[in-house]
């Protein structure tokens, strides 16, 4: 399961990147304040794809 | 790095800049070609009607939902649009010479970008009239929180589609 997770995780790393890159990196290059909704609004894009990522692998992981 | 792979990766560099560029100045009037089609697909499987207001975007009177102009998926249009297009990029590298095959990759990338931004943004948007009426929210979890972890969730979901899809071709 564990190998499934991680071969997942490496398989999502152009995802993982550019979707961090949109949704992170360019509001925060073009001056978003660092205000508590755009801060909460970070949190969920941080941690909701690992999830997702997550998900998928167990979800491979249990069909092998 | 080829030259070919290059010009790919710097037309499309300019592509996204255009496009975030249009995004942040825009109207909801100005962006009718992509919330046209996601509303009128919104529509035909939902079978509730959608009209277009000015100033507010495509308005179910039914549903009481505005498909406006941050649910238009220009973000996701524009980081499918680098993953494609840097997938492609490599193809086009390494393919027999030929200026066409620049053209073609930025194209296709386009294409596939704006198709894959109408279909999941569509998905995304019959998940959120769903969960609207499911009463889900409770303490903590407000209605637009859920909303955001459903598009988060639905948007990231569909780029891992798409890039297994890239590496797939």
């Amino acid at each position: 399961m564990k190998a499934a997770i991680a071969s997942t995780f490496r398989g999502a790393s152009a995802p993982l990147s550019w979707y961090y890159a949109i949704a992170v990196a360019v509001p925060i290059l073009n001056g978003a304040p660092l205000d508590r909704p755009f801060l909460e609004h970070v949190a969920f894009v941080l941690v909701v794809p690992p999830v997702v990522v997550t998900l998928a692998g167990l979800f491979r992981g249990l069909r092998r | 790095m080829s030259g070919r792979r290059a010009a790919v990766l710097a037309v499309m560099a300019l592509a996204m800049f255009a496009l975030k560029r249009h995004y942040s100045t825009a109207e909801v009037e100005d962006l009718r070609w992509i919330l046209w089609p996601t509303s009128t697909l919104v529509a035909l499987v939902s079978g509730s009607a959608f009209e277009f207001e000015r100033g507010a975007g495509y308005l179910s009177r039914e549903h009481f939902f505005v498909i406006e102009k941050s649910c238009a998926g220009l973000n996701f249009m524009i980081a499918a649009l680098g993953m494609i297009g840097f997938r492609l990029s490599r193809d086009a590298g390494r393919a027999r010479p030929g200026a066409w095959i620049v053209a073609q990759s930025v194209a296709q990338s386009v294409a596939l970008s704006y198709a894959a931004a109408v279909l999941v943004n569509t998905l995304r948007i019959l998940v959120a009239i769903w969960l609207s009426s499911a009463d889900l929210p409770s303490g903590w979890w407000t209605a637009p929180r859920v909303h955001r972890l459903e598009g988060i969730a639905v948007y990231f979901g569909a780029l891992m589609v798409l890039n297994q899809m890239a590496r797939a071709t």
